[in-house]
C-alpha cells in the first residue's frame, strides 16, 4: 500500500509538470494553430537557467524560477518574431519545421554553454511529511504548489484580465479582432511569451525531480503532445487532467510492470486514444 | 623554364612522398624524448574523465622525469589528441599520433566503444597500448602490447558480492542504468545470489534508461521492498546525487553503494546528510596511509595544489603510465615501432617488479591485464571519501570467460 500511495504522489508531482508544459503547447495551438516543436527546449532552457542561478549564482530558488520564466518568455517573443510570425501566412508545416530548426539550435547552444552533463537543481526544501503512510517530500509538495499557483494564475489571466479577454477574442475570430483594432501580432507575441513562461515553470517543477540536461526537452515534448492529443487539441482543462493522469499511470506502470518502458507505455496510450477517440477525451467530435 | 615532368622527376617525387611518413617517424624515433600519446575525450559528459586521464599521464611523466627519466636519462613527453565520440574519430586521433607525431606508446582511446580503433593502430605501428576500461575483449586479442590495470565488470562485481555476504546483508535491490556493462553485472549477481543456498536474497534488479534520471518511480519501487542494501550501478555522479537525495526524501534507512564515479568534489557539492555512509567500490582510490599512495598524493598536491584530489581515472592512468615507462626502461628500448622492440617491452612488462600506488605489487597476466590482489572500498564519512577497507581479489575475479563452476569460486 505504501508503494502504491507513494507512486501516486510521485506521479501527481510529475503530472503537474506535464500539465503545465502541455498548457503552454495547447495555448499556442489554440490561439495560433501553431505546433511549436521548440517548446521542449523552452522547458530545458528554464531548467538550465534555474540550475545556473541556484547552483552557480546562489540565487534563491523562487527568485530563480521567476527570473527563468521571465527570460524564457522574452526569448519566446524573439523566437516568435524570427521563426513564427514571418511564416504564419504560409503552409502550417513551415512554422513547424522552423520551430524544429530552432529547437536543434537551442540544444546545440545549450550543449556548448552547459555541456551534456546531467545537473542537479538544488532546492532549499528538505524533510518529509507523512500522510496515511505515504511520504511526501517538502520538495515535491512545494513544486506541486508552484504548479497549482501557476495554473490558477493562468486561469485568472485568461479569464479575468483585459488582455486575457482580447486573447480569447483573437482565438475566436482573428479577422474580426483585427477589424475592431486589436493588434493581433502583439497578442500572438503575448501568447507565445506566456507559453514560454509556462514551459520554464514546468522545467522548474520537473528539473529538481529529474535533474537537468540539454536534451531533456525531447522526451517531454512528445509527452506534451500525447497529453494534448489525448485531452483534445486546445482543451486547457483536459490538458491539466490528462497531464496528471499520465504522470500517475506512468508511475504505477513503473511500479507494477517495468520501470524501463514507461515512455513506451505513455505512447501506447496515445496510439490507442488516437484509434478510439481521435478528437480527444475533452473535445466533441 | 622547363616545367615538363619527366619520368625520373615523377619517380623521385613519388618515392619521396611515399617515404616521407617513414622518414619523419624515423627522425622522431631517433630523437631524445620518448613520446607517450594520450588520446582522451574532450567533450560532453566524458570531458571530466578526459581531464583526469590527462592529468594522470602528466603526473606520471613528471614523476619519471624528476627521478631521472628512463633509458639512460632520456626525458618523456606527452602528445595529446582528442578521441572524439566515435570509433572513427578515435582512430584518426591514434593515426595522427602514430604517423605524424611518432609516439612510442598509446594511452587511449579509452572504453570499449573506442578502444578497438586504438588497438588497430597500435597493432599496425607495434606500439604498447594502455587504455582505461577497454572491455574484456581487449585481453582476448592476444596483442603483446596490451596493458590494463583497471577492473573489468567481473573484477568489480565479484569482490562486492563477497563483501556483502560477509557483511551479513540479507536482502539487496539493484538499481542499474541500462548499459551492456550492467547486463554483465546482472549475470554475475543472478548466478551467485539466485542459488538456493545463497545467504543474500536478491529482491529485484531495476533498470532505467541511460540519460533518463526520472528516478522517483524506480527508487520508490526499490525502497518499497525494504532492502538492507541498495546496490546502484548508475555510472554518473550527477545521477548518484539525484538518487541519494530521493532516497533521503523516501526515508530509506538501509545502506547504499554507488559506482566509482563519485568524487570528493561531488560529495562536497551535496549536503552531508545525503552522502553520509554511502559506499563505493573503487579500483583505485587515494589512500595516504599507504606509503606508495602517499608519494603519489604528494606529487599530485604539488602539481595541482593543496586540497586537489585525484579521481580513480587519474590514478589508473598514472599507474599504467608509470608501469609502462618502467617496463620500457627494463627492456632497454622505447620500441621504436619495431616488432622486436614491442616484444622486448611486452616481456619486460611481465617481468617488472613494481609496486602500484595501492601499495601492492602488480602482476601482469599473459593477456596484458594487471592482476591486483585487492581493491579499495570507500565510504563517505563526515563529508569525506575515506577508505573503508580493501577487498581481497582472486585471480578468478579477473577472468573473462566463466568456468562452469565459477559460482563456487
Amino acid at each position: 500500500m505504501w508503494t502504491f500511495g507513494q507512486q501516486v504522489v510521485n506521479g501527481l508531482v510529475v503530472g503537474m509538470g506535464y500539465s503545465i508544459f502541455a498548457m503552454g503547447l495547447t495555448l499556442i495551438f489554440g490561439m495560433m494553430r501553431v505546433i511549436n516543436m521548440a517548446h521542449g527546449e523552452f522547458f530545458m532552457m528554464g531548467a538550465m537557467l534555474i540550475f545556473t542561478m541556484t547552483a552557480v549564482l546562489h540565487v534563491p530558488f523562487f527568485l530563480a524560477l521567476i527570473f527563468a520564466a521571465a527570460i524564457v518568455a522574452l526569448f519566446s517573443v524573439i523566437f516568435d518574431r524570427i521563426a513564427v510570425q514571418p511564416l504564419l501566412n504560409t503552409q502550417p508545416l513551415n512554422v513547424m519545421i522552423s520551430s524544429m530548426a530552432i529547437s536543434v539550435i537551442m540544444v546545440n547552444l545549450a550543449t556548448i554553454v552547459w555541456n551534456t552533463d546531467t545537473r542537479i537543481i538544488p532546492t532549499p526544501f528538505s524533510g518529509q511529511y507523512t500522510f496515511a503512510g505515504v511520504t511526501i517530500s517538502q520538495t515535491a509538495l512545494v513544486l506541486s504548489l508552484i504548479g497549482i499557483v501557476a495554473l490558477v494564475a493562468l486561469w485568472f489571466f485568461i479569464e479575468k484580465t483585459a488582455t486575457g479577454r482580447i486573447m480569447r477574442a483573437v482565438a475566436q475570430d482573428e479577422t474580426g479582432a483585427a477589424l475592431i483594432g486589436i493588434n493581433v501580432r502583439a497578442i500572438y507575441s503575448i501568447t507565445i511569451a506566456v507559453s514560454g513562461a509556462l514551459a520554464a515553470i514546468a522545467g522548474g517543477i520537473i528539473g529538481p525531480i529529474w535533474s537537468a540536461f540539454p536534451t531533456m526537452g525531447e522526451n517531454i515534448l512528445l509527452k506534451g503532445f500525447a497529453v494534448i492529443i489525448v485531452a483534445g487539441m486546445g482543451s486547457a482543462r483536459g490538458a491539466v487532467l490528462v497531464g496528471l493522469g499520465l504522470g500517475v499511470s506512468e508511475a504505477l506502470f513503473g511500479q507494477y510492470v517495468s520501470t524501463a518502458y514507461t515512455s513506451a507505455f505513455a505512447f501506447s496510450l496515445l496510439v490507442l486514444m488516437c484509434l478510439i477517440r481521435p478528437q480527444g477525451i475533452f473535445k466533441n467530435a | 623554364m622547363n616545367t615538363q615532368i619527366t619520368r625520373r622527376k615523377f619517380a623521385t617525387l613519388a618515392t619521396s612522398t611515399l617515404a616521407l611518413p617513414y622518414l619523419s617517424r624515423a627522425a622522431f624515433a631517433a630523437g631524445d624524448a620518448i613520446k607517450i600519446g594520450m588520446i582522451a575525450p574532450t567533450e560532453g559528459q566524458a570531458l571530466k574523465d578526459g581531464r583526469e586521464y590527462t592529468k594522470g599521464l602528466e603526473t606520471a611523466i613528471q614523476h619519471v622525469n624528476e627521478t631521472g627519466g628512463i633509458l639512460g636519462g632520456r626525458p618523456v613527453e606527452m602528445v595529446f589528441a582528442s578521441q572524439g565520440t566515435t570509433g572513427e574519430t578515435a582512430r584518426s586521433a591514434a593515426l595522427k599520433l602514430a604517423q605524424r607525431e611518432g609516439v612510442h606508446a598509446l594511452v587511449g582511446p579509452h572504453w570499449a566503444d573506442t578502444a578497438p580503433a586504438g588497438l588497430s593502430v597500435a597493432q599496425r605501428y607495434n606500439l604498447p597500448f594502455a587504455p582505461d576500461q577497454g572491455g574484456m575483449w581487449l585481453y582476448d586479442q592476444g596483442y603483446p602490447g596490451t596493458l590494463g590495470l583497471s577492473c573489468n565488470a567481473r573484477a568489480r562485481t565479484m569482490p562486492q558480492l563477497r563483501w556483502l555476504e560477509e557483511k551479513g546483508i540479507e536482502s539487496v535491490v539493484m538499481l542499474m542504468v541500462d548499459i551492456d556493462y550492467n547486463r554483465d553485472v546482472e549475470k554475475l549477481v543472478r548466478e551467485r545470489w539466485e542459488r538456493a543456498d545463497s545467504p543474500v536474497k536478491l529482491l529485484d534488479i531495476i533498470y532505467y534508461p541511460w540519460g533518463s534520471t526520472q528516478l522517483d518511480t524506480e527508487l520508490t519501487k526499490a525502497v518499497g521492498q525494504s532492502p538492507d542494501f541498495i546496490w546502484a550501478e548508475e555510472w554518473s555522479a550527477q545521477v548518484a546525487a539525484s538518487m541519494l537525495k530521493k532516497l533521503n526524501d523516501l526515508n530509506y534507512s538501509g545502506e547504499v553503494s554507488v559506482t566509482a564515479d563519485l568524487t570528493q568534489d561531488d560529495v562536497d557539492n551535496m549536503p552531508t546528510e545525503l552522502t553520509e555512509g554511502v559506499y563505493s567500490k573503487m579500483d583505485w582510490a587515494p589512500d595516504a596511509s599507504v606509503p606508495a599512495n602517499a608519494a603519489f598524493l604528494d606529487l599530485w598536491t604539488a602539481k595541482y595544489g593543496e586540497g586537489a584530489q585525484p579521481w580513480r581515472s587519474a590514478e589508473v592512468i598514472y599507474a599504467q603510465s608509470v608501469f609502462l615507462m618502467r617496463a620500457m626502461d627494463l627492456a632497454g628500448t622505447e620500441g621504436n615501432g619495431r616488432p622486436d622492440g614491442l616484444e622486448a617491452i611486452s616481456k619486460a612488462m611481465r617481468e617488472l617488479e613494481w609496486v602500484a600506488p595501492t601499495g601492492d605489487a602488480v602482476v601482469l597476466s599473459d593477456r596484458g591485464l594487471g592482476i591486483l590482489p585487492r581493491t579499495p572500498l570507500v565510504q563517505v564519512r563526515g563529508g569525506k571519501i575515506e577508505i573503508d577497507k580493501y577487498l581481497d581479489m582472486t585471480p578468478n575475479d579477473w577472468l573473462a570467460e566463466l568456468p562452469d563452476d565459477w559460482a563456487k569460486l
